[in-house]
């Protein structure tokens, strides 16, 4: 989970380098190994300018085959939303649409959902868009190379990503890169108007089961004070996960 | 009553001094003059002009912090709606229209949220046989054939209560709406020096639909930040025509009246220079200025720089065509009404000042900056205008006047008097039967604050918005609805839900409500759409639980709007009511009866209705409640100020009879022609007395000190009508005509701002020629007379 969404952020910077090393960093980012099978659990905080809080956590499991991605996750916190379940299969082909599958308990149905939702959408009523975390290719950004950069003891890559499009939230993004670990530590995301939107900070960076894996994100949105805070708990890599934990049966059955 | 009288010869002694002085240090003081000019222009430029809503209320007042609590708690609730109209919304070419505007706002208005509703840009949640499918009602590529439309037409109708709010049942006109997220602190915007956000987004939006390429599907814009900006854009223009066409009438008529060009030059340099002052002042200090009555006080200042400089220049014009010496003149004539000036200036300062009462910033900022305009007006014509005219050579006097005894003029205005001093008693008649009509009519005066009344269908961008605001479609005015539940999560339960559709079923019932959005359209939506689209799941579901999973599959399948109408602790509840139009008594009796209804299903909550309606209410509130008070104090001051000049209680309260007889007869009017109280003609009352009163203060003060010398009422009354009575008729004149640009404005507020403060200072006039004089000597208000009219 926390790999998942940790490439989401990271992908989200990638893209075509507008000086040559600019784009290989990105890829570099992207293509960071993060095993085969991993499993999480996942607090989210949204906090809003009041200080009021929504907390809701989530476990989730996840496996590559090949190039794709499958995905199983559930609510378990608040309790009225307890045992809502994600099914996801997240194809590498971006011309094919992801196979999603949503279990509502209260209902007692299971929904498959077909179409997608905008990427410029916030995700869950947080401050992260579905293309923070998900899957922005690199190549709809224009990357280039700002400057190095030292700061806490690390070496950082500073690059500025430019959308190729319009009707991005953002005008543009610098992303800071640790050098020693390919992790994405944090991303300014600035308006049309050219100010400072929201910002992402991410923390308690280290290896575990060889892989380096992220413990904490903090995505504030500087303009409303509204701010969403990820922990990834119990981060495991490369476990052993049966395929079939993965299946519309599953998803209704619970964990 | 012992007399504690000020000594008016001693004053004017004093004003003889200072007069001498002036003149012998005339080239240091202009100097001074040209100094505060200079940076004057540098204060002017930091001025920012309020223009929205928002800013009318003072700090702290209770509807501004509910607005703001509001506002915290669902975001921006200022909005972008276009409204697109064309043969068929439908045809292909039309949709790629609809679509490119609709993306061209999301993209280009700088505050856009980043999310476009509209008939071919919005996410579509459909139920099928095995789940949902998130699309749009209109694909990516345009259809061109007929089944592809047909399609798109499939899709509208199988959700009426959704489409309703976006196409029209005859296909022939769409709704767009753009939302915008939170405005910036003020501080951010001004300290950048760019204009306001609300500002930036109504012109950016008229930007965008006035685009050739758009004409086929004739865009038309509402939302309060596009009003505001035409708002603006029209007062800019139409002030800066009126303004001028007003100077050219005052610059004529002075020319005519005075026949000289320092007659002209005077008042004009002295308006200019309070002017200058007073916007200098307002950016230096920061002070509020609103752009719907910006024009008041630089108008207000033009007026009674007239007013001071010809009472100055018509006793200066008197003495030089007696005697020809022009610094003696200059000296004689700031001796005789130094006095009043200042004084009749002080009564106008606080008759302005009154307005501070009022809860209103608009209404406040006019008082405030229209009194520091007539404190400099006054300031400057009482120490540049006699160096003006000190400047020149001495003249022959006129051999005419000299044989006439006066000029044509005052000897006419002496023959006026002759006649009201012989017909006392049917004047007092008269003026009593009109009083009574107009104090009739004073109690039908209605405040009102909607656009048409108060800028009327005339002007153009007031005749768009209404056009759009009376469409099946669009809205102009929405007000909303605030539950606030004692415990968090009691919003989402199923009860609840309930009673608030029942309630909208109630709200829905007024012939006013247009169209009604909550998050029950969310809720009920997509209960329907995960029930395999049946229609008999339109509905609230049975759990709180069903609730919250739906929602939860709402914000996952991106969903962004829930958050605009349930509170993130799902504790406050909010539904918007669009009205189909302004009618403000019959909203106040809906909105209290909609409100009391809510007290009755929820007693447990807090149910409490805000917006820009809600606002308007409080405002009219205010501005009645205000006005009497503002009226009354500047009553109470001008009638204290009165006793303590004339030394008397009775002179001050017979005083006051004149001055406030304009604001009676100007509040008879308006009620009689059924005039809106708005936000310019609730100014105008307590201004017409503070102008009055300056008549009624020359008239009384001049009689004052003829009296004393002559000891004879009728003798000292015909002495004023010429030397006074001609500089009143020369000043009411001129502002008149002044004032008479406005009517020439398309605006109402506008026309009825230059009509009625006309009537007011006409009959101020006629009230101080007519009735002043009846008074001085009905009441013998100097004391009984010692020689009589033979005598004399």
């Amino acid at each position: 989970m926390k790999k998942f969404f940790m490439a989401t952020l990271l992908s989200a910077s990638f893209l075509f380098a507008a000086e040559p090393n600019a784009r290989d960093i990105m890829i570099k980012v992207k293509n960071r190994p993060d095993g085969d099978t991993r499993s999480s659990s996942m607090e989210m905080k949204l906090v809003n300018k009041s200080g009021g809080t929504r907390v809701r956590k989530i476990t989730s499991y996840a496996m590559d085959v090949g190039e794709d991605t499958k995905t199983i996750m559930f609510f378990l916190y608040p309790n009225d939303v307890k045992g809502t379940g994600f099914l996801t299969v997240n194809y590498d082909d971006v011309n094919k649409e992801d196979d999603k599958w949503l279990y509502l308990p209260a209902l007692k149905k299971t929904r498959r959902i077909s179409g997608k939702s905008s990427k410029t959408d916030y995700f869950m009523g947080s401050d992260f868009t579905y293309d923070d975390i998900g899957k922005r290719n690199v190549d709809e950004d224009t990357h280039k190379f700002v400057r190095e950069e030292s700061a806490n003891g690390f070496d950082y890559y500073v690059i500025e990503s430019t959308p190729k499009k319009s009707g991005e939230i953002f005008s543009k993004k610098l992303v800071w890169i640790r050098k020693d670990c390919d992790v994405v530590e944090k991303v300014e995301f600035y308006d049309k108007l050219g100010k400072l939107h929201r910002q992402m900070v991410a923390s308690d960076i280290k290896k575990v089961d060889g892989f380096w894996t992220i413990g904490k994100m903090v995505m504030q949105n500087v303009q409303t004070g509204h701010s969403t805070e990820l922990l990834f708990l119990d981060p495991k890599f490369n476990i052993q996960l049966d395929s079939k934990i993965f299946s519309v049966n599953k998803l209704e059955r619970g964990l | 009553m012992s007399r504690i009288r000020i000594n008016i010869d001693k004053v004017n002694e004093k004003f003889e001094n200072f007069a001498k002085y002036l003149i012998s240090h005339r080239l240091v003081f202009l100097a001074g003059l040209l100094v505060l000019l200079v940076l004057s222009v540098i204060g002017a430029k930091k001025i920012y002009v309020e223009t929205s809503w928002d800013s009318y209320f003072v700090e702290g007042d209770p509807m501004l912090v509910q607005t703001d609590k509001f506002k915290e708690l669902f975001g921006n609730d200022y909005f972008v709606s276009v409204l697109a109209t064309c043969d068929d919304v439908y045809a292909p070419e039309n949709l790629r229209l609809i679509r490119k505007l609709s993306e061209d706002l999301r993209d280009n208005l700088s505050y856009s949220n980043g999310t476009v509703t509209s008939l071919t840009n919005i996410e579509y949640t459909l139920g099928t046989d095995e789940g949902m499918e998130i699309t749009q009602i209109v694909p990516e590529e345009i259809p061109t054939d007929e089944a592809g439309i047909a399609e798109i037409k499939r899709r509208v109708a199988a959700k009426p209560e959704f489409f309703k709010k976006l196409v029209s049942k005859d296909g022939k006109s769409t709704f767009i709406l753009v939302k915008l997220r939170p405005f910036p602190e003020d501080s951010v915007w001004k300290a950048e020096g760019k204009i306001s956000p609300d500002m930036q987004t109504g012109a950016e939006t008229y930007d965008i639909i006035n685009k050739p390429e758009y004409a086929p599907i004739h865009p038309n814009a509402g939302g309060m930040p596009y009003m505001s900006s035409e708002k603006m854009k029209f007062i800019n223009v139409e002030m800066g025509r009126v303004m001028m066409l007003a100077m050219i009438c005052a610059v004529i008529v002075m020319t005519l009246v005075t026949r000289s060009l320092r007659g002209v030059v005077s008042p004009i340099l002295s308006s200019l220079s309070g002017i200058l002052m007073t916007f200098g002042l307002v950016g230096y200090l920061g002070l509020y200025m609103d752009s719907t009555n910006m024009m008041v006080p630089p108008f207000l200042a033009f007026a009674v720089s007239i007013a001071y400089n010809i009472h100055l220049y018509s006793f200066f014009r008197r003495e030089m065509l007696l005697h020809g010496k022009r610094k003696d003149a200059v000296v004689h004539a700031v001796r005789e009404t130094g006095w009043s000036l200042l004084f009749s200036g002080l009564t106008t300062i606080v008759a302005l000042l009154s307005f501070l009462t009022v809860m209103l910033r608009p209404i406040r900022s006019v008082g405030l900056l229209s009194a520091i305009s007539v404190s400099f007006v006054l300031a400057v014509v009482l120490v540049v205008s006699p160096i003006l005219l000190s400047f020149g050579k001495d003249k022959q006097p006129n051999p005419n006047v000299l044989k006439r005894g006066d000029t044509r003029m005052a000897l006419t205005m002496e023959s006026i008097g002759k006649f009201v001093l012989t017909h006392r008693g049917k004047i007092l008649v008269c003026f009593t039967i009109i009083a009574a009509i107009s104090a009739v009519g004073m109690f039908k005066m209605e405040p009102s604050f909607d656009v048409e009344r108060t800028m009327g269908r005339k002007v153009p961008y007031v005749s768009k918005i209404l056009e759009m605001g009376e469409s099946p479609l669009g809205s102009v005015y929405s007000y909303d609805i605030e539950i606030e539940f004692p415990n968090p999560d009691d919003a989402k339960k199923v009860e609840n839900l309930k009673k608030f559709d029942e309630y909208g079923k109630y709200i829905e019932s007024f012939p006013l409500s247009k169209r009604l959005t909550s998050i029950l359209d969310i809720v009920k939506d997509l209960n329907r759409t995960v029930n395999e689209n049946k229609e008999e799941f339109y509905r609230i579901p049975d759990s709180e639980e069903q609730v919250a999973q739906l929602l939860l599959l709402y914000e996952n399948a991106g969903g962004s709007e829930s958050n605009y109408w349930i509170d993130y602790d799902y504790r406050y509840l909010r539904m918007m009511v669009e009205i189909s139009t302004y009618n403000s008594n019959e909203l106040d009796h809906e909105i209290a009866a909609i409100t009391q209804k809510g007290k009755e299903i929820f007693p447990n909550a807090t149910v409490s209705a805000v917006g820009n309606i809600p606002q308007f209410t409080t405002m009219q509130q205010y501005l009645v409640k205000g006005q009497i008070r503002s009226f009354g104090i500047s009553i109470i001051i001008v009638a204290i100020l009165l006793m303590i000049v004339f030394g008397s209680l009775r002179t001050g309260l017979i005083g006051m009879i004149p001055n406030v007889a304009p604001a009676i007869f100007v509040g008879g009017y308006l009620g009689w022609m059924g005039l809106p109280l708005d936000m310019m003609s609730a100014t105008i009352i307590p201004m017409v007395i503070g102008l009055a009163v300056d008549d009624t203060i020359h008239f009384v003060n001049h009689t004052n000190e003829e009296y004393e010398r002559s000891k004879n009422y009728s003798s000292s009354i015909l002495r004023v009508y010429r030397s006074t009575g001609t500089a009143l008729v020369m000043t009411t004149f001129i502002m008149c005509a002044t004032f008479g640009g406005f009517m020439t404005s398309k605006c109402t507020m506008l026309f009825n701002f230059g009509f009625v403060l006309s009537i007011g200072l006409g009959s101020a006039l006629l009230a101080d020629l007519l009735v002043t004089p009846v008074l001085v000597k009905k009441f013998h208000i100097f004391g009984k007379e010692t020689v009589s009219g033979k005598e004399k």
